[in-house]
Order: structure tokens, then C-alpha cells, then sequence
């Protein structure tokens, strides 16, 4: 099964689900904003083989340290009261097993390097790609082939090359 | 290790080094010191060389890229271990984002720079090292 890598919008709403149905005590993930019901049994199928067989089977969920930078950068708008900084140190210190914070390091440059510079959106306008939009494409990209990406961003969802990893 | 021996390489003297393809100057300043540099600023330099069509093609920038981690330079991280150490402040009763970097008003390249240079007990390099390259930022943004 495909690993999956998430951009900060869906880590953040991740980190909400989290602990909005107390997934650390025994709770499931449920749909909830850019968490589709699909993405949800996936999570619960990640989560309750760890529990009961300890395996990663069905993969794991990956998040770049950049995307946790990217809500410190605006926590009050991104994390909207739905967890607190004291939940959001937590969440990093003691993630799930199953989840790995994934390093910003400068062997991202080669997989940054495979991406365009600018994206056709559907109207037929161009715009540019920055690398801080583009670190979470280059994360999946680092990782084996079948990692998926989780974004919601409309300038990632048309990079051409990456349509076979976008799972949202 | 004292700051004599530890030189912040800057965006500036990246750049120069990668428009040249020459990273001989890089490796004059290691004769005597440890070269570090912020992650965010190689990354920039990849979009910046493409987007602007830079002396390069991908395999030039890769090869670039090669020549200069072959050099020697050392790129401080953003792990799990830093955000621990870096992206908070800390005290008995409360805890807080460490508002010099946790803010829209500087832009990510910075904010990674001053997270992956904050200095913490496993730093080798001191306070002077980390004013240089806050200071090298400060000249282009402001807090």
C-alpha cells in the first residue's frame, strides 16, 4: 500500500481530526474538511493494523518539517482554535507510530530540480511555482515511487508530471 | 569550536559560486573553517536558477548541487528533533511559537534559516554565527 504525504492544509486539519475524535486514546477518524470519508478509513485501516498487529501494511502518513514551520508561520488562522500549541508540540513530540516528520534537508534540491518552474491552471493562466509551494511534491517525490501526495493546493493538483500521486 | 572558525556562506556567495560553476572559493574558506549554510537558501537557488533560465539545464543544477555538497558544507537540518528545540519558547508555565520565526511577516526562506541556525546544545557554531546570517536577512526583510 502507498504511503502518503501531506501538504500543511491537510496536515493541519490531520492534526485537528487528531485530536478531535481522540485518536490517541481510542477514538476514528471521521470525514472532516480535506479529510474525505475515503482518506478517513484509510487512516482507521493504518491505524487499528498498527494497534492490533503492529504491521505498516497499508503504509504510513508523512508530513515535511516544513509544513509544521508553514502553521507555526500562521498558527492562529491555520489552527483556528481547533488545537492549541501546547497539542501542536505534542503531536510532534509523540506522533503515532505509523506517522513520520519527514526532515528538510538539501537532498530535496534534485527533486525540486524535476519540477517545473510555472503550472497551466485550467483557464489557461500561468503561474509560478515557488519551493516552498512545491517542498511537499518533492517529499513524495524523495520517497519510493507509489508515494502518494495529499494536497489541496490548486497550482499542485495541475503539475502535469504528478497527476498518478495526487490522492485527494 | 570559537566563530573564527565556523563561516555563515550566505545567499549572495552561493549564488556567485553557482553562475560560475566554480566552487573553488568555497573551498579557500575551509582551509580554516566549517562552512555553513540555511537549507532554505539552496532550495531557493534551485528556483531561482530555473525560473530565470541561469547558466543551466537540470543536469547542470545537479551537478552544481554535487560539486557543492562534495565541498564540504554543512546544512543544519529542520527534523523532528529541531522543531522540538527551535520553533518553541519554553518556560515552566507556558509555551509559546517562537515569534522571531513563526510569523507572515518574514518570508519561509527566513524563517527556516532562523530555525535551522537558532542556537541550541547541539549547535557547534555560537551567537555570532547566527547574527550574520540574521543580518545578511535583514538587509532584504524586516521583522
Amino acid at each position: 500500500m502507498s504511503d502518503i504525504v501531506l501538504d500543511t492544509n491537510v496536515l493541519a486539519d490531520f492534526i485537528a481530526s487528531y485530536y478531535k475524535f481522540e485518536i490517541n486514546v481510542s477514538g476514528s477518524f471521521e470525514e472532516y474538511k480535506t479529510i474525505s470519508r475515503f482518506f478517513a478509513e484509510k487512516l482507521n485501516l493504518i491505524n487499528s493494523n498498527y494497534k492490533n498487529y503492529g504491521v505498516l501494511q497499508d503504509g504510513v502518513i508523512i508530513a515535511s518539517t516544513f509544513a509544521f514551520v508553514e502553521i507555526a508561520r500562521q498558527f492562529e488562522k491555520i489552527a483556528n482554535k481547533r488545537f492549541s500549541i501546547i497539542q501542536f508540540r505534542a503531536f510532534i513530540e509523540s506522533p503515532p507510530d505509523w506517522f513520520i516528520i519527514y526532515s528538510l534537508n538539501e537532498e530535496l534540491f534534485a527533486y525540486l530540480n524535476l519540477l517545473p518552474s510555472y503550472v497551466v491552471m485550467p483557464g489557461g493562466n500561468s503561474l509560478t511555482l515557488e519551493w516552498a509551494d512545491t517542498i511537499h511534491v518533492a517529499t513524495a517525490l524523495s520517497r519510493d515511487e507509489i508515494c502518494l501526495l495529499a494536497t489541496t493546493d490548486g497550482r499542485l493538483v495541475n503539475i502535469v508530471d504528478i497527476q498518478k500521486r495526487l490522492y485527494l | 569550536m570559537n566563530s573564527e572558525s565556523v563561516k555563515f556562506l550566505n545567499y549572495s556567495e552561493i549564488e556567485s559560486c553557482f553562475k560560475a560553476n566554480d566552487f573553488s572559493s568555497v573551498e579557500k574558506i575551509f582551509k580554516n573553517r566549517v562552512v555553513i549554510c540555511s537549507v532554505s537558501d539552496i532550495l531557493f537557488i534551485c528556483e531561482q536558477f530555473k525560473k530565470n533560465n541561469i547558466n543551466t539545464t537540470i543536469g547542470i543544477l545537479n551537478d552544481n548541487h554535487k560539486k557543492f555538497i562534495n565541498s564540504g558544507v554543512y546544512f543544519p537540518q529542520i527534523d523532528k528533533d529541531n522543531l522540538l528545540d527551535n520553533l518553541f519558547d519554553i518556560d515552566e508555565n507556558d509555551v509559546q511559537l517562537w515569534e522571531k520565526a513563526c510569523n507572515k511577516k518574514i518570508s519561509p526562506r527566513f524563517s527556516v534559516s532562523l530555525l535551522a541556525l537558532r542556537i541550541n546544545s547541539s549547535s557547534f557554531w555560537n551567537e555570532d554565527t547566527f547574527e550574520e546570517m540574521e543580518h545578511y536577512y535583514l538587509n532584504f526583510e524586516s521583522y
